[in-house]
């Protein structure tokens, strides 16, 4: 008896111990996220009834097949946010994104674009700010999910995080759906 | 009587083990501490913790015993001695009383709790309603369960924080 309390005891200090020491963790976890802004969640922003034709604003050759998700991202060369977004990119290429970069000149999308290791190929430099007007865009980063001519999720990316799962989504758009911040999903 | 006595031993007790604890769980906080204090043996960061675990239970199991009173005097009166220093010198330092869960400010708090401590010591030494040996021992298991319970319930939020934190770096 002697020995099974003084088991119990010893097991209720180690359940403490290893309590006390999670939450410590979870607290350092916080530091964290404080210190990087990891906790900038992403936000719905508004949107066009319909999705702007890509093809005639210079952005795509070729119309987007209608059952095809694609991405269209916004960035700026004056955000720092973009920056990491576009290094992200850099690293993680995809065909289902086209991304729009708004810039006084092009020979500054040029620069920025060699800085963040990001190739020009894949940026259509948005000098004149046409393509951000007709999409609405008054905030960067920020990424519009579109299904043919319709617009399935529009937000800001603050971090490039937020952008992975929309790059994985590989047609689904029901998931990315749900992935919607509040308010997101219609506009 | 037999209440009041039973709530301030296993208050006594609790108190030196849930401290104990803390500083075992989370010794940077409290390597912090003896840093600013100037001390310089890092062993004490464990140490103390250990000696606080210590007598906490003797305090459950014992707490008529000298060994008991001896063990949370000696650790009340360090606790005081450093407190008074801290006030004397003018020193803003964090106390890391409960390790990572805070503590506060060294100082008064420390300095009242030896007069406080001793007399609850003292309170035991005296009365015959005492809550001893295995009695002792699972009231203070059950009393550090609760105090598991209440820290995991009431950081709940923090954690599906944390967690949330997790899945959005990971993906």
């Amino acid at each position: 008896m002697i020995l099974l309390t003084a088991l119990t005891l010893a097991m209720a200090v180690l359940l403490l111990i290893c309590v006390l020491a999670l939450m410590d963790q979870y607290r350092t976890l916080e530091l964290v996220r404080d210190k990087f802004g990891i906790n900038a969640q992403p936000a719905a922003i508004s949107r066009p009834d319909r999705a702007p034709d890509l093809v005639s604003l210079g952005v795509q050759k070729h119309p987007i097949p209608a059952e095809r998700d694609f991405l269209v991202l916004f960035l700026s060369t004056t955000c720092n946010s973009c920056t990491d977004v576009a290094m992200f990119l850099a690293d993680n290429p995809s065909d289902r994104i086209v991304t729009v970069v708004r810039a006084p000149s092009r020979e500054e999308v040029i620069t920025w674009c060699g800085r963040a290791g990001l190739s020009i190929d894949l940026v259509h430099a948005d000098i004149d700010g046409s393509v951000g007007a007709a999409f609405r865009v008054n905030v960067n980063p920020s990424v519009f999910l579109l299904q043919g001519d319709e617009i399935v999720l529009a937000q800001t990316v603050p971090t490039p995080h937020q952008l992975a799962p929309l790059l994985e989504g590989s047609g689904t758009t029901s998931a990315l759906r749900a992935m919607a911040p509040t308010g997101g999903d219609r506009p | 009587m037999a209440v009041i006595v039973a709530v301030a031993q296993l208050g006594l007790g609790l108190m030196f083990v849930f401290a104990g604890v803390g500083k075992l769980a989370a010794p940077r906080a409290f390597r912090k501490t003896l840093g600013a204090l100037g001390i310089p043996f890092t062993q004490l960061s464990l140490v103390v913790p250990a000696a606080e675990v210590g007598a906490g239970v003797l305090i459950a199991v014992a707490p008529a015993s000298a060994a008991a009173a001896a063990a949370a005097l000696v650790l009340l009166v360090g606790f005081a001695a450093v407190g008074a220093r801290a006030l004397v010198a003018g020193q803003r330092i964090e106390c890391a009383c409960f390790g990572g869960n805070g503590g506060g400010i060294l100082g008064w708090r420390q300095v009242v709790l030896l007069p406080v401590g001793a007399a609850i010591l003292v309170l035991l030494r005296s009365s015959d309603a005492l809550i001893e040996g295995v009695d002792g021992a699972q009231s203070l298991a059950g009393a550090v369960l609760v105090l598991a319970g209440f820290h995991v319930a009431s950081n709940a939020p923090m954690a599906l924080r944390a967690h949330r934190l997790l899945k959005t770096v990971s993906t």
